[in-house]
Order: C-alpha cells, then sequence, then structure tokens
C-alpha cells in the first residue's frame, strides 16, 4: 500500500459535499422561518390611521420586511450553531483539518445566503401576488411594488449580502465562544453590555455604523464593504481557533 | 520507512503530563498492542498521532510529517474509538457512502459484507445504536478503510464474547490481505496477544517496554516457593513482582536471566511463565504486592 | 491444538503442532507444509509468530526452504523429531515424574510397577 496525498483544495471540496448532506436541515428551516414571515406579512399589516378635513383614511402597510427580519435571525443562529462544539465534531467528516472544516463552513454559508436571498426575494413575490388578487380593499401599489429588472438584480445581491454579513457575524460570534467553557454565558452579556454601553456614550455610534453599511448608494461599494467586513470576520474565526483540538 | 516517531513527547492536560517524555520507533507493517492501565496515556498518544491534538513539546512524527491538522496524515491514519461522533441526519449507509468518498483505499465490497454480517439496517441512526454495536460499526470503517496507520482505541468495548472473536479474526484476515500498521489499544491483553507482533506498554504516560509478543512471552519467569527460603534469596536482586501464598510461601516474578531462578531451581522450587496479561500488570502495578499492600 | 492462555510462547506450539503432523504422517519427505500466513489465518495468530515456529523447525532441519516457493519437509524429519521428542519431553516428563514421586515418598520399586501398569494400559487400548 502506498501513501496518499490529500491537498487543501481536495479536502475542502470533499467536506463541502459532506456539509451539504449534513445540513440539509437547514434548507428546510429555511422554508419553514419563510412560509412564516409571508404569514405574517400577510395577517399584519401596519395598521394607520389618518384623517383629512372631512376625510377619513385608514390604511394597511403591507411589506416583506418581517420575511428578511426572520431570515436574518435564521442566518445569524444556523451560523453560530456551526461552530458549537457538538456541531462541529459531528459534521467534522473523516478526512481534514481545522483549516479545511472552517473553509468548507464558510463556502458553506456563502451558498446558503445566496439560497435565502433568493427565496427571499421568491416569497416577496408570494406576498405581493397575494395583495394583488386577495385584498378587497383599495388597492395602492407603493413605488417598488412592480420590479424592474435593475432593482430586482439590485434588490436580491442587496438580500444576499445582507444574509452573508450576519452569517460572517454569526461565525466569528460562534467561534469566539468556543475559546473558553464561561464565554456562551459571557460574551452575548458582553456584546449587549458594549452596545449599551457604546451607544450612551455616543449617540450616533450605532446609527452611523448601521449607515455605514445600508446607507450606501452605490452597489459596487456597498458589495466592497460587506465582502471585506465577512472576510475580516471569516479570517479571524480562521486565526483564533487554529490551535484548536478536536475530539476531546 | 518509520511509520510512527516519538522523541520525548510531552502532552500536558489539567496539571499533570498525561504523556511524559514518550520515546518509541514503529517500523514496517505490523500489528502492535497499545497497553496500559487507564489513564495511562493510551488514547492522549493516539490521538495525537491521529492529528486531532497537538503535543506540548517533544517530536512526533507519522510518516515523517508532524501529525496535528496534517492533511497527508489524516487521510492515511485512521482512529477509531467509542466515541466517533457522526451527524444525526446521516443514516448508517449515508456514512459509509461519505466514508468512502474520503478514504482513497476504502474497500466497498468488505463494508458491505461485514454491514451484513452484523446484521445492521441500512437506514439506522448511529445515534441510536446499542454500545456494543456503535464498535462494530466503527470496526467497519476501521477495517474498510484501509489505512496504512490504522489506530483502533478499545475496539471490543461493549462487544459480546462471539463479535469479539469475529472482529479479531476479520482483522487478522484483512491484515494478511493487506499489510499494514495496526496500532490495538486495550486492556485486554489476553484477547489479543496471539494476534500481535509486539506490545509497547505504556504507564505513566511512559514507555515502560516495547518487546516483541515471543519475547515478552519469555520476559519472565514466576517462582513459587516456601517463604523463609525464597525471600533471603530476592532480597538483592529485581523482582518485579512478589506476594505472599498463604502464611509459608511467596511467588515472585523475576526477569528470566535473573540469578535467582538457577538459585530457586537448588531448592528445588517451581518455575513457570509469567503469562503477558499479568506482567503487563505487575510492570505497571503501583505497589509491589498490588492491592493486598492497601489491606495490610 | 494451539493453546493461547497457556503460557507457552505460541511459536514453539506452532513447530510442535507441525511436527505432530509431520509424526503422523500427514506431511511426507519433500511435501509442503503451510505457510506462515495459511498458519496464521488457521490459528488467528500474528504472521510472524507463525514464521517464527517453521524457522524454528528450519533450524532443526526438519524443514527446508525453497527460495520463493515456502517449506517443505527434509527427508530425514521424522527421524529428527522422534529422536528430539525422546531425549527432551521424554525425558522431561520422566524428570517430572520422578519429582512428584519424590514428593510423594514414592520408592523405586512403587514406581517402576506403575509405570509397567501405564505401559500395559496404552498397549491395551
Amino acid at each position: 500500500m502506498s501513501l496518499n496525498k490529500m491537498d487543501l483544495s481536495a479536502a475542502v471540496k470533499k467536506q463541502l459535499n459532506y456539509k451539504m448532506k449534513v445540513y440539509v436541515g437547514m434548507i428546510s428551516s429555511l422554508v419553514i422561518v419563510q412560509v412564516i414571515g409571508i404569514f405574517f406579512s400577510v395577517v399584519s399589516p401596519l395598521q394607520g390611521y389618518s384623517t383629512m378635513d372631512y376625510v377619513e383614511i385608514e390604511y394597511m402597510n403591507y411589506n416583506t420586511l418581517n420575511i428578511i427580519t426572520l431570515t436574518s435571525l435564521w442566518a445569524l443562529i444556523h451560523a453560530i450553531i456551526m461552530t458549537t462544539k457538538n456541531e462541529w465534531e459531528n459534521a467534522f467528516p473523516f478526512v481534514g483539518n481545522t483549516l479545511s472544516n472552517h473553509l468548507a463552513n464558510m463556502i458553506f454559508l456563502v451558498g446558503a445566503s445566496i439560497v435565502a436571498g433568493i427565496v427571499t426575494i421568491l416569497a416577496s413575490f408570494t406576498v405581493r401576488v397575494y395583495l394583488y388578487y386577495f385584498t378587497d380593499e383599495l388597492f395602492f401599489m407603493s413605488p417598488g411594488f412592480v420590479l424592474n429588472g435593475g432593482d430586482l438584480l439590485a434588490g436580491t445581491v442587496t438580500v444576499i449580502l445582507h444574509f452573508l454579513l450576519l452569517c460572517a457575524i454569526g461565525y466569528f460570534l460562534g467561534t469566539v465562544t468556543r475559546l473558553h467553557r464561561l464565554l456562551p454565558v459571557l460574551l452575548p452579556i458582553v456584546v449587549i453590555g458594549l452596545l449599551i454601553t457604546i451607544n450612551y456614550i455616543n449617540h450616533d455610534w450605532m446609527m452611523n455604523t448601521v449607515e455605514f453599511y445600508y446607507g450606501e448608494t452605490s452597489m459596487a461599494v456597498f458589495l466592497m464593504k460587506i465582502v471585506v467586513t465577512a472576510g475580516i470576520l471569516f479570517a479571524c474565526s480562521i486565526a483564533i481557533s487554529s490551535r484548536t483540538e478536536v475530539r476531546k | 520507512m518509520k511509520v510512527i516517531e516519538c522523541r520525548d513527547l510531552t502532552k500536558r492536560m489539567i496539571g499533570r503530563n498525561a504523556l511524559n517524555q514518550l520515546s518509541f520507533t514503529l517500523e514496517g507493517d505490523k500489528i502492535t498492542g497499545l497497553i496500559g492501565r487507564n489513564g495511562a496515556g493510551k488514547t492522549t498518544l493516539m490521538k495525537i498521532l491521529a492529528g486531532y491534538w497537538h503535543e506540548t513539546s517533544g517530536k512526533v512524527e507519522v510518516f515523517s510529517e508532524r501529525p496535528f491538522q496534517n492533511l497527508n496524515v489524516s487521510v492515511n491514519a485512521i482512529y477509531v474509538d467509542d466515541q466517533m461522533k457522526f451527524s444525526h441526519t446521516l443514516t448508517l449507509e449515508d456514512i459509509l457512502k461519505e466514508a468512502a468518498r474520503f478514504y482513497p483505499n476504502w474497500d466497498t465490497v468488505l463494508a458491505e459484507r461485514l454491514f451484513d454480517y452484523f446484521s445492521f439496517h441500512p437506514k439506522e441512526k448511529h445515534d441510536y445504536l446499542s454500545k456494543g454495536k456503535k464498535s462494530t460499526f466503527n470496526m467497519i470503517i476501521g477495517l474498510a478503510s484501509r489505512c496504512k496507520l490504522t489506530m483502533f482505541d478499545e475496539p471490543t468495548t461493549g462487544m459480546d464474547a462471539s463479535v469479539r472473536k469475529d472482529f479479531y479474526r476479520a482483522l487478522l484476515k484483512d491484515y494478511l490481505a493487506h499489510p499494514r500498521t495496526i496500532l490495538l489499544s486495550s486492556h485486554h491483553l489476553e484477547e489479543m496477544e496471539d494476534l500481535l507482533e509486539e506490545i509497547i506498554l505504556i504507564d505513566e504516560g511512559q514507555v515502560v517496554l516495547h518487546e516483541s509478543m515471543d519475547e515478552l512471552k519469555e520476559y519472565a519467569l514466576g517462582i513459587t516457593g516456601r517463604a523463609e527460603i525464597l525471600e533471603p534469596l530476592l532480597a538483592d536482586e529485581e523482582v518485579i513482582y512478589e506476594t505472599r501464598v498463604g502464611d509459608y510461601s511467596t511467588y515472585a516474578a523475576v526477569k528470566s536471566d535473573s540469578p535467582v531462578i538457577q538459585k530457586a531451581k537448588q531448592h528445588g522450587m517451581a518455575t513457570g511463565p509469567v503469562p503477558p496479561n499479568d506482567l503487563c500488570i505487575y510492570l505497571t502495578a503501583k505497589q509491589k504486592g498490588g492491592i493486598d499492600d492497601v489491606f495490610k | 491444538m494451539i493453546d493461547p492462555s497457556g503460557g507457552r510462547p505460541i511459536y514453539i506450539q506452532i513447530a510442535e503442532w507441525i511436527e505432530t503432523e509431520i509424526l503422523n504422517d500427514n506431511f511426507k519427505a519433500d511435501d509442503k507444509v503451510y505457510s506462515q500466513y495459511q498458519l496464521a489465518e488457521m490459528f488467528t495468530i500474528n504472521p510472524a509468530t507463525a514464521a517464527k515456529g517453521l524457522n524454528v523447525l528450519t533450524d532443526e532441519n526438519i524443514l527446508y526452504g525453497k527460495r520463493g516457493l515456502g517449506k517443505f519437509v527434509t527427508t530425514e524429519a521424522k527421524a529428527i523429531i522422534t529422536d528430539k521428542r525422546k531425549n527432551e519431553k521424554l525425558k522431561g516428563l520422566l524428570t517430572e515424574v520422578a519429582l512428584e514421586a519424590k514428593r510423594l515418598q514414592v520408592g523405586e520399586g512403587e514406581l517402576t510397577e506403575m509405570l509397567q501398569q501405564a505401559i500395559t494400559d496404552v498397549k491395551g487400548d
């Protein structure tokens, strides 16, 4: 018997294939999240009431933010779950190392973000179709109800990038918690505490951060910002766990 | 070619050295037994060799490469124990298919035949297997992967007597057809000693003995004789184990080349071989008299 | 046949087993005996141990090797084995008998009588 060789790209490829089998549950949970999102979008619109002279207007504002919010949570939570010790070991396949396992996970999350983005846009169509045919009240289409090709593409890419950012944040936080037994409890407290403190010292900080990413008007720059941020978070995740031992 | 080389290998774990300046070299395609008491460092050593854990200091090489996080070692070495975990979304059938994709030498026919022989169901989940069944299934992966370095850590945990027998026979037959380095850890030396070409006895993170099985069988001799004659003979000599049998007799194990043996024979005392399993227990005993000393 | 739990090294037991096969004429002069791998499989033992057993017999001129073909029985094998067993095994057994007799304080005459009785018994079989 001669010795076999295995290089990183071959290992990542095999592991990615493995992850797709192992994490099929992620897709079914995505579908459930989307259905719940659609349901909320349809049954609980923002209700408003306004009067102008003798006219009273009662309106219902339907939007698909619910779907995006729920799917964001889905992305964040799944990325965290992937890094938990139990999942890490269960999904650690036969041949590989920490780096190849990270890379396979990350490529998988990029793929998952793309799928989630597309599904989210499709779900928003479902809501549109429902509203168009099934609401009997006076129906006003807000700008953007009918999408043109450019908007559609930009919207899809934006949602995908948004999910990718959340995956990267979740993955990074999850990896950090594995550094010490107490971190799963401490980290959420520290993170939330920090956010509150920073917000107290500098009111605009949070707004500015959100503005930095989501206020961006140029698609190319937005894409750059997200990709670089996600890249840094993923790289940090790899760096801090390079000495991690598997199968304790 | 050197398969394994350890030099002053030390692994520090929670306040103690699980491996303490351990050194040995393994060459050629042999079946080697890794013997030692609980906590002697068998599992730690194997996990370092498999690349799961990193060493604290010293040198460790598998196929002339440092194993930690090494993909070339990972694909050529497999570590099988009863803690192996697989994702709960995979059925047994899936697990075998996945293993086949990862290991270039995987033998699908052998895996399927063993799978059927031990009557597994393809749709079963690994998590729900009984302890013995889990060990049996893991054993199938270990054998079918045909890794150049195959490590079994307490492979027979939970297996019943007949499966244990089948396992040893399957291991030997596959080894005869495809010679490779097999490292078997166990504290039941007696049930696998015929299979082994050599043994490495470790205790407190160090190699106590690295001998061929045949030499181990002739390593020591046991002497039984009247205490008042035998005990003075043993006084200045190296004694492996010594205990009182009843009020007047003493049993002692000494090295086969010990001068005590000739003297004992002159006194008409009975000598006999020391079974390897007993020898290993004697060599790693915390005190010369064993548990009896506690009750003195 | 092969007793793994006994303290005696397996390779010696393997050698003795082949000797007995030769004494029983299951292998005749110039017959090929089992290879180390066949022996390993037959008795579930390590092939290195089996090889050692074969080598012991080769050293004693009971077997001879043909390069790449295996081990064969020499013409004088049977004679060597018979001679060896007489000198070693039988003598050893008799020494033990003598020792045990001494421990039990059995006299020379009584012991000879017992031996003669045993011989008659075996003949009677």
